[in-house]
C-alpha cells in the first residue's frame, strides 16, 4: 500500500504551500477556490523543498516525522497568528461572484481532452521507472545522495572532478522532492517517487486555466489548458524525471503572480511570485535567467506604467521580491561557490569572446527545433504550436498593448539571454543540441501561453455577434 | 512516446521487466549492483560513459570509482588507463573489482560490517 505514504508525502508538500498562501494572501477571494489550492502546490515545493535543502546543507538527514511535525507546527502557528477561520478562508467563493453558466458542448469536449491527456500521462508516469540518461546521471544520483546521506557529508560527489558528469552545480530542490517521497515511503524507490512528476504538469495546466480565465472567455482558457495538457514535449518531460517541468511550473506560477501584481499592484501577489521564484532559482540554472528577466520587467512596469506618486511604494514591493527570492537561493549559492569552476559544463570563452559567427547556425538550429515534428529519438515535440503562436502573436493588437506586451518582452529577453550564453560557451550550436533546446523552450513557454490566450480571445470576439459581444456574458470558473 | 503506447508497452510487467524494456543495459547494471553489500567500495575497470555513470547511480550508496586520482574522463573515456595494483586496492579498502568488458565481478576482501 504505497499510495498512502505517497499521499502523505504530497499532502505535506501541499499543506506547507497552503500555510504560505494562508500567511501571505489577505484577500483569498481574489482567487478561485481551486486556484488557491493549485497555487499552494508549487508554493509548497518551493518553501518546503528549499527548507529541506538547507537542512541537508547543514548536515541534517531527511526525517519524515520531524519534517512533517514542522509543517504541521507551522500550519498551526499560522492559523493562530492570522486568526482567520480556515474553513471560510479556503471555501469562500471568488469575489466577482459570477452566476453559474453550464458548460457548452465545446467546453465539455475540451474538459474531456484535458482529463484524458493528463490521466494517460499520470498512468504512464506511474508505470515508468527512472531510465532517462540525464534523469539518472543528474537528478537521480543527487536524489539518492539526499536520501541516503546529506550534502554536507557527501562533499566528494559535489567537488571531485570524477563526478563532474552529474552537473555538480545544479540546484537540489527537485532531487530533494524525490528524496522526500522516498523518505516517507521508507525505502529508495525510483518508480514510486515519480508520482510527483505528473502532478507538476497537472498543477501547471490548472494554473494556465485559472490565470487565463481571469482575462479571457472560459472556452479560450480551456483551449489553452487543453493545448498544455496535450503538448507532446511537455508530456514527455513530465514523465522522464528531468527538472524542466518543475521549472516551468515554478517560474510560470511566479510569472502569473507577477502579472497579477502588474495589473493590481497588490503586495501579496508579488510576495507569492517571490516565493515561487525562490523555488525556481533552486530548481535549475535557468532560474537565474528567469529571475533577472522578471526583475527587469517588473522594474520596467514601475517606470512605464505606474504614476510617479506610486513608484516609491512599488519599488518597495520589488525590493521584497528580490530579497525573498535571493534569501531562498543564498544557501545553495554559498555552497555552490565551493564547487570547482571546472564543474560548469557550459564553461566557455567568456562574454568578451562571443562566437558571433555561429549565430546564424544557432538560429537555424532553434528554428528547426520549433518546426520539427519529431526529435532525434523519434519523440514528437511541438505539433503546430509555434506556427499558431507566431500567427496569433504577430497578427493581434493585444500583443502590443500593456500589460500584455510585457509577456512578449519576458519571452524575448529570456530567449535572447539563452542565445547569448550559448554563444559565449563551448557548447555545440547545431541541432545536436536539440534536447537541451527542447528543455529550454519548455521554461520559455508560460508567458506565451498567456499571451496566446489573450490573442485568441481577441480573434474569438471577431466571430461573436454584436448582440453577444456587448455586454459579455459573465461565466464561472 | 505517446502515453498510451507507453502504457500498453509496460502494462502487466514487473518493475524489472519494465526496466529491461526501457533500458536493457540499465537492468543489467542494476542486477550487478544488487549483488553488492551496501557498504561495498567498487573499482570499475574499462569504463565508458554509460557504464561509469549508470553504475555510480545504480550502486549508490555503494562507492564506485574509475580513477585512482579522482580524475574526470568526461568525453575521453577512450583514454582511460588506470589499472590499480592489488596493493593500492587493499590500501584504499576496495572490496570489489568490476569489469563489464570482461564480464567479471571480483570480491577483493571481506566487507567490513556496517557500524
Amino acid at each position: 500500500m504505497d499510495a498512502i505514504p505517497i499521499a502523505i508525502a504530497l499532502g505535506l508538500v501541499l499543506m506547507a504551500g497552503m500555510t504560505v498562501f494562508y500567511s501571505v494572501v489577505r484577500e483569498p477571494k481574489q482567487y478561485y477556490r481551486l486556484e488557491r489550492l493549485t497555487y499552494s502546490y508549487p508554493l509548497g515545493l518551493a518553501a518546503f523543498g528549499v527548507s529541506l535543502v538547507v537542512a541537508s546543507l547543514a548536515g541534517f538527514r531527511l526525517n519524515a516525522w520531524v519534517a512533517g511535525g514542522i509543517v504541521l507546527g507551522a500550519a498551526f502557528i499560522a492559523t493562530k497568528v492570522r486568526g482567520v477561520p480556515v474553513r471560510a478562508y479556503w471555501l469562500s467563493p471568488q469575489a466577482e461572484g459570477m452566476p453559474k453558466v453550464p458548460l457548452t458542448e465545446m467546453e465539455w469536449l475540451l474538459v474531456f481532452i484535458i482529463i484524458l491527456c493528463l490521466s494517460a500521462r499520470t498512468m504512464a508516469s506511474l508505470m515508468t521507472p527512472m531510465y532517462d540518461w540525464d534523469a539518472l546521471c543528474f537528478w537521480g544520483l543527487k536524489a539518492k545522495i539526499l536520501y541516503f546521506s546529506t550534502v554536507r557529508d557527501s562533499g566528494m560527489y559535489f567537488h571531485s572532478p570524477e563526478y563532474q558528469f552529474s552537473n555538480q552545480t545544479y540546484p537540489l530542490l527537485f532531487p530533494m522532492m524525490y528524496a522526500w517521497v522516498c523518505t516517507v515511503l521508507g525505502r529508495w524507490d525510483d518508480l514510486r517517487m515519480m508520482a510527483i512528476n505528473p502532478l507538476n504538469l497537472i498543477a501547471f495546466t490548472a494554473l494556465i486555466y485559472f490565470t487565463a480565465r481571469r482575462y479571457v472567455r472560459r472556452v479560450i482558457a480551456l483551449t489553452m489548458a487543453a493545448l498544455v495538457a496535450s503538448l507532446p514535449a511537455s508530456i514527455h518531460y513530465a514523465e522522464c524525471a528531468q527538472a524542466d517541468i518543475p521549472l516551468m511550473l515554478l517560474s510560470g506560477a511566479s510569472l502569473f503572480a507577477l502579472f497579477d501584481w502588474i495589473r493590481s499592484r497588490r503586495l501579496e501577489s508579488i510576495l507569492l511570485a517571490a516565493v515561487l521564484m525562490g523555488g525556481a532559482l533552486n530548481t535549475k540554472h535557468e532560474g537565474q535567467i528567469l529571475f533577472g528577466v522578471q526583475v527587469l520587467v517588473a522594474a520596467a512596469t514601475i517606470l512605464w506604467l505606474a504614476p510617479r506618486a506610486e513608484r516609491r511604494r512599488l519599488c518597495g514591493h520589488l525590493g521584497c521580491y528580490i530579497g525573498i527570492a535571493v534569501a531562498m537561493f543564498l544557501p545553495w549559492l554559498v555552497y555552490r561557490s565551493t564547487i570547482p569552476k571546472e564543474a560548469w559544463q557550459l564553461g566557455g570563452e567568456g562574454f568578451d569572446r562571443f562566437r558571433w559567427e555561429q549565430l546564424p547556425t544557432f538560429l537555424y538550429a532553434i528554428g528547426q527545433n520549433a518546426v520539427h515534428w519529431y526529435n532525434g529519438v523519434g519523440l514528437p515535440k511541438w505539433n503546430f504550436l509555434w506556427t499558431v503562436i507566431v500567427l496569433f502573436v504577430l497578427l493581434s493588437k493585444s500583443t502590443w498593448r500593456t500589460p500584455w506586451v510585457f509577456l512578449l518582452i519576458v519571452y524575448l529577453v529570456h530567449a535572447s539571454t539563452i542565445i547569448l550564453i550559448h554563444l559565449a560557451s563551448h557548447v555545440e550550436l547545431t541541432l545536436g543540441h536539440e534536447f537541451a533546446l527542447e528543455r529550454y523552450t519548455l521554461a520559455m513557454l508560460p508567458p506565451l501561453w498567456l499571451l496566446l490566450a489573450k490573442c485568441v480571445d481577441e480573434w474569438w470576439a471577431v466571430w461573436e455577434s454584436p448582440r453577444e459581444k456587448s455586454p459579455r456574458k459573465p461565466q464561472t470558473a | 512516446m505517446v502515453p498510451l503506447n507507453r502504457i500498453m508497452m509496460l502494462w502487466g510487467k514487473t518493475v524489472e521487466e519494465r526496466r529491461q524494456v526501457l533500458g536493457p543495459a540499465d537492468a543489467a547494471i542494476e542486477s550487478v549492483c544488487a549483488q553488492l553489500p551496501m557498504n561495498a567500495r567498487v573499482y570499475l575497470l574499462d569504463p565508458d560513459s554509460m557504464t561509469h555513470k549508470h553504475t555510480v547511480y545504480y550502486c549508490y550508496p555503494r562507492y564506485v570509482t574509475v580513477s585512482m586520482t579522482g580524475r574526470s574522463y568526461e568525453a575521453m573515456y577512450e583514454k582511460w588507463d588506470e589499472r590499480p595494483t592489488p596493493e593500492w586496492l587493499a590500501t584504499n579498502h576496495f572490496t570489489h573489482l568490476l569489469s563489464y568488458k570482461e564480464r567479471r565481478l571480483t570480491a577483493l576482501q571481506s566487507v567490513p560490517t556496517q557500524p
